[in-house]
C-alpha cells in the first residue's frame, strides 16, 4: 500500500540556501512577542489593573504566553506541529557540530547532554548565589544584602535552583536520557520528540526563577510557603512558575524512560537482569509522576490565591495544608535525588572490584522500599506543627527507612569485602559519597526524633544535615558517574593524579564547611537568618572560608572534565572492563547506539572465572520493539496493524 | 536526500512503536488524575459538601451532558476508522465532539459571568478553581483534537498516521471525565 508513503513530510522540501536564524535567537524573540502579546491582552481587559503596564494577573499571563512562544521558537513549531498536522517542514535534523546542542533534538544522547549543560548552569549560577550568602554570614550584620529579605530571596534562589533545576535534573534529565537507553540496548526512547522539546523547558524555569527579583523579593525559601508568602511582593510568582516549568521538564522524562524501559529493552534484558542503574531511574521516575503533578496543582492553587486573590493557605485558609502538600512532594522529592546516586554506588563498585554484585536483588529491593516509604515520612519536616500524637508515625516510618536505605550500603559493603578494588577516581568519588551520606543520614536519625528535632528545628544543624545528604549523594556520586562515563561519553579519559586531587580537595573543604555546620546549629545558629549574635562570628567566617574552597573545588572539577573532554588522551571502548550493554558500542556511541540490536545472554553484575560475556551484538534484525521502518524500505504498517492486519505479536 | 528514510521513520509508526506511544499516552493520563484528586481534596477540605443555593443545577447538568456526548462522539470516530469514506467520518465526528465540548466551555463562561458566587466564598473559591482546572483541561484537549481534525484533513487514513486522532480521543474521553467527575463534586456531593 503504496500510498502510506505519499504524505507531505516524506518529501522535505530542501534545506533553505539562506542560514534561518539560530533557533535560541528565534526563541527569544517569540518568547518576547508571547509575553507582549498576553501580558498586553490582560492590562487591556482587566478591570483591576491600576497603573503599571506589568501587574501580577498580568505577568502570569505574559509568563504563559512567552513560555509558548519560546518552545515554539525553539522548535515545537516546525519539527513538531507542522508534521503533525501534515504540512511539509523544512526542519532537518543536525547530525554534528556543537550547534545540534543549541536546537532541538531528538537524539537522546544530545538531549542528556543539553540537560546536563543547563543542569551545570544552574548548578553554576545557585553555587555562585551560595557564595554571597556565605561571604554574607562572615559578619553578624547585613554587608551586602541590603535588607534581610534581600538575603532570603538570595536564600531561595539558590534552594530552588539547586533542587528543580539541578539535582534532578542532572541525575535524570541527564544521566538518566543518555545512559538508560544504552544500558537497556535501545536505539532510541519511545518520546523523542516529547523529550527533545521538553529539556529547552529547563532554562526557561533557571531564567525565570533567577529574575524572580524583578518583581520583587521573596522570603520563603525552597519551599514558596505559604501563608508566608502572602506578605511577599510578586517575586513567589516567578517562584511559582518556574518550578512549573521544571517540573513538567522532568514529567516529560519520567514518562520517557518508563515508557522506554517497558518497550526498548534489548533481547533477553529481563526485568531481574536490569542494570542498577535503570532500576533506580525507574523507580524514582513512578516516584516523580505520582507526586510531580501533586505539588504542580498545589503551586497553580497558591499562584491564584496571590494573584486573584484566594484564601486557600492564608490565615483564614488552611496553612497546615500548604505545608501538608508541600511536604507530600518534598520528602519524595529528596529521594528523587538520593536513589538514582545509591543505584550509581552499585553501578560502579562491581565494576571497579570485578567482582559480582553482592545482595542484587536486595540492592534492587532497597530502592524500591525507599521509594514506597518515601510517601509516609513527609510530616517529620513539621513536628513543630504538630500534635504529639501526630509526630510518633512520622517519626516511627523515619527511623524505618533507614533500613531499605541500609540494603544499598549492604551491597556496596558487600561487594566492597576482600575485594582487590581499584582505588581510581571514580571509585574514590563514591567512597566519598557513600561516607558523606552516611554523616547525613546518621544526623537525619537525630532529627527524626521529636524531642531533639523540637532543639535542633530551624537551626544550621538542619542545613548540615541535608547538605550532607543531597551533595554527599548526588554530587559526589554525579561527579563519580561523569568520571566513570567520561570515556563513553567522550571518547577520552582524564589524568588520575589530577583526578584523585581535585577529588581529594572537593571532599576535605566540603566536610570541613558542612561539618560545622552542625556545630553553628547546635551553639544556635538560626537558618533564614542574615545577621546573627555576634559570638557565632569567628566559626562563621572559618565556614565561609572553606565554603569558597569548596565552590572553587566543584568549579576545577568541572573545568577539568571539560578540559578532558575534548583534550583528554584516547580512552580505551572498555577502559574500566565493565559488563554493562552501554560499553558494548563504540564511544560515544552512533546515532543509533548499536549497529546491531545487542541481545543480553547473562547477568550483567557476575565477575570471576567461568563468567561469560553477557552482552553480544550478533541478534539478527531488531527487536519488535524498535522502529523496523528505519530498516526495511518495504515496510508496511498494514502488514502489522493491531487489529486484522495479519500479525498478532 | 540521505535523509529520506529518516524522515519517514520520524512521522510512521511499527506496532510496536505504537504500543509504546499508546501507553505513554494512557500512563500520562493516569497521571492527570492527581491534579483533580488535589482539588476534590480540597473542596471536601474548605467546604465540605456545601454547594450553594444560588448555583444553577441546570447549567451543571448541561454541560456534564454535553460534555459526555462529546466524549461519546468522540469515541466513535475510533471505531469509524475503517471502511470505505473512513476519512470523511472520522472528520465529522471529531468536529461534532469539538462543537459539543465548545457548547459546553460556553455553559461554563456564561456561569462565570453570573457571578453568583463570590471567589472570596469558601464555595466559589473551589467552584471557580475545580470548573477553571476543567477549562484548562478542554482547552488542551480541543487543541489536540483541532491537529487531529486537520492532520486528518491532508492524511490518508493509514493506521500509524491514525495515531495522531487516536490519543486525542483519549485525552478528550478523559477531560469529559474529570469534567463530569468534577460537576457531581462541585454541584452534587
Ligand atoms: C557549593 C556549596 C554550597 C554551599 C556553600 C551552600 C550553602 C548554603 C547555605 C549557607 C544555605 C542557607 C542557609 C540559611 O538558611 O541561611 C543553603 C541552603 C540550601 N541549599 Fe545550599 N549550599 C551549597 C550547595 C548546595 C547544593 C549542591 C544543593 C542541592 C543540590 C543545595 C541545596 C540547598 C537547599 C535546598 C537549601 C535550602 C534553601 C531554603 O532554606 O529554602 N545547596 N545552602
Ligand atoms: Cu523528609
Amino acid at each position: 500500500m503504496a500510498h502510506a508513503m505519499t504524505v507531505p513530510e516524506s518529501g522535505h522540501a530542501p534545506r533553505p540556501r539562506k542560514a534561518p536564524m539560530p533557533p535560541v535567537l528565534r526563541a527569544f524573540l517569540w518568547a518576547a512577542i508571547g509575553f507582549l502579546l498576553l501580558n498586553t491582552f490582560v492590562i487591556a481587559v482587566d478591570p483591576f489593573r491600576g497603573h503599571p503596564f506589568v501587574t501580577g494577573p498580568s505577568v502570569v499571563f505574559g509568563w504563559v504566553g512567552a513560555a509558548i512562544g519560546w518552545l515554539l521558537g525553539i522548535g515545537l513549531y516546525d519539527a513538531v506541529l507542522l508534521p503533525l498536522m501534515g504540512f511539509p517542514t523544512r526542519w532537518q535534523e543536525r547530525q554534528q557540530g556543537w550547534r545540534r546542542y543549541w536546537e532541538f533534538a531528538t537524539d537522546h544522547k544530545v538531549i542528556g547532554l543539553q540537560y546536563m549543560m543547563f543542569a551545570v548552569g544552574g548548578f553554576l549560577i545557585a553555587g555562585g548565589i551560595a557564595m554571597l550568602m556565605r561571604y554574607e554570614l562572615m559578619t553578624p550584620y547585613l554587608t551586602i544584602f541590603h535588607y534581610p529579605s534581600n538575603y532570603l530571596t538570595a536564600v531561595g534562589i539558590h534552594g530552588t535552583l539547586m533542587m528543580f533545576s539541578f539535582a534532578t535534573v542532572f541525575m535524570i534529565g541527564g544521566l538518566g536520557n543518555y545512559f538508560v537507553p544504552l544500558m537497556i540496548g535501545a536505539r532510541e526512547t519511545v518520546l523523542s520528540k516529547l523529550s527533545g522539546i521538553g529539556v529547552w523547558l529547563v532554562p526557561v524555569g533557571i531564567l525565570t526563577v533567577l529574575f524572580s527579583p524583578l518583581l520583587g523579593e521573596w522570603s520563603t525559601g525552597w519551599r514558596g510557603y505559604e501563608p508566608l508568602a502572602g506578605q511577599d511582593a510578586n517575586g513567589i510568582l516567578f517562584y511559582y512558575l518556574g518550578v512549573l516549568a521544571l517540573t513538567m521538564s522532568s514529567l516529560i522524562v519520567a514518562l520517557n524512560l518508563v515508557a522506554t524501559v517497558m518497550f526498548r529493552r534489548a533481547p533477553g534484558l529481563t526485568w531481574g537482569r536490569l542494570p542498577l542503574f535503570v532500576w533506580g531511574q525507574v523507580t524514582v521516575n513512578l516516584l516523580m509522576l505520582i507526586w510531580f503533578p501533586e505539588i504542580q496543582t498545589t503551586f497553580v492553587m497558591a499562584l491564584l490565591d496571590k494573584v486573584v486573590p484566594l484564601n486557600f493557605f492564608t490565615a483564614t485558609g488552611s496553612p497546615l495544608t500548604y505545608l501538608m502538600l508541600f511536604w507530600l512532594f518534598g520528602h519524595p522529592e529528596v529521594y528523587i535525588i538520593a536513589v538514582p546516586a545509591f543505584a550509581i554506588w552499585n553501578e560502579i563498585i562491581p565494576v571497579m572490584a570485578q567482582k559480582s554484585l553482592f545482595g542484587r536483588q536486595w540492592a534492587v529491593i532497597g530502592l524500591v522500599f525507599v521509594m514506597m516509604l518515601s510517601g509516609l515520612v513527609w510530616a517529620h519536616h513539621m513536628f513543630t506543627n504538630l500534635r504529639n500524637s501526630e509526630i510518633l508515625p512520622f517519626s516511627f516510618f523515619t527511623e524505618m527507612i533507614s533500613i531499605p536505605t541500609g540494603f544499598a550500603y549492604m551491597s556496596a559493603i558487600g561487594t566492597l569485602w576482600k575485594s582487590k578494588v581499584r582505588l581510581n577516581t571514580p571509585m574514590l568519588w563514591i567512597l566519598m559519597s557513600m561516607f558523606n551520606f552516611l554523616i547525613g543520614g546518621l544526623t537525619g536519625v537525630f532529627l527524626a526524633d521529636p524531642i531533639v528535632n523540637l532543639q535542633l528545628h530551624d537551626t544550621f544543624w538542619v542545613v548540615g544535615h541535608f547538605h550532607y545528604t543531597i551533595i554527599g549523594s548526588m554530587v559526589f556520586s554525579g561527579f563519580g558517574a561523569i568520571y566513570y562515563w567520561l570515556p563513553k561519553l567522550s571518547g577520552r579519559t582524564f589524568n588520575e593524579t589530577w583526578g584523585k586531587t581535585l577529588a581529594i580537595i572537593t571532599f576535605l573543604a566540603f566536610n570541613l564547611t558542612f561539618s560545622q555546620f552542625f556545630l553553628l546549629g547546635l551553639h544556635g545558629m538560626n537558618r533564614w537568618v542574615p545577621a546573627y549574635p555576634a559570638y557565632l562570628q569567628p566559626m562563621n567566617f572559618e565556614v565561609s572560608i572553606f565554603a569558597f574552597i569548596l565552590g572553587a573545588a566543584f568549579l576545577g572539577n568541572i573545568l577539568y572534565i571539560g578540559y578532558c573532554w575534548r583534550n583528554g588522551a584516547q580512552a580505551g571502548e572498555n577502559p574500566w572492563g565493565a559488563k554493562t550493554p552501554e560499553w558494548f558500542t563504540s564511544s560515544p556511541a552512533p546515532r543509533y547506539n548499536f549497529p546491531v540490536q545487542p541481545e543480553i545472554v547473562g547477568s550483567l553484575y557476575l565477575y570471576g572465572e567461568g563468567t561469560k560475556v553477557p552482552v553480544v551484538t550478533t541478534a539478527l534484525g531488531e527487536l519488535a520493539a524498535t522502529s523496523r521502518a528505519t530498516q526495511d524500505p518495504q515496510f508496511d504498517w498494514h502488514d502489522y496493524a493491531p487489529d486484522g492486519g495479519g500479525v498478532t505479536s | 536526500m540521505t535523509n529520506a528514510p529518516e524522515q519517514r521513520r520520524s512521522a510512521a509508526l511499527t506496532p510496536a512503536n505504537y504500543r509504546a506511544v499508546r501507553f505513554s499516552m494512557l500512563f500520562f493520563i493516569a497521571t492527570q488524575i492527581v491534579p483533580f484528586v488535589v482539588l476534590f481534596e480540597a473542596k471536601y477540605l474548605y467546604d465540605g459538601s456545601y454547594v450553594s443555593p444560588q448555583a444553577d443545577q441546570g447549567f451543571g447538568v448541561a454541560g456534564a451532558v454535553l460534555m459526555a456526548l462529546s466524549a461519546w462522539v468522540a469515541w466513535q470516530a475510533l471505531r469509524a476508522r475503517t471502511g470505505p469514506d473512513a476519512r470523511e467520518r472520522v472528520a465529522t465526528r471529531l468536529k461534532v465532539a469539538a462543537g459539543l465540548g465548545l457548547l459546553a466551555m460556553l455553559t461554563v463562561i456564561y456561569q462565570w459571568g453570573l457571578r453568583y458566587a463570590s471567589p472570596q466564598g469558601r464555595f466559589g473559591e473551589m467552584y471557580y478553581v475545580i470548573s477553571g482546572a476543567d477549562m484548562v483541561y478542554a482547552v488542551v484537549g480541543l487543541i489536540m483534537v483541532g491537529i487531529a481534525i486537520l492532520r486528518n484533513a491532508r492524511q490518508d487514513m493509514a493506521p500509524e498516521r491514525f495515531w495522531t486522532a487516536e490519543a486525542s480521543v483519549y485525552f478528550w474521553v478523559y477531560v469529559a471525565l474529570a469534567w463530569i467527575a468534577s460537576w457531581v463534586v462541585v454541584f452534587l456531593l
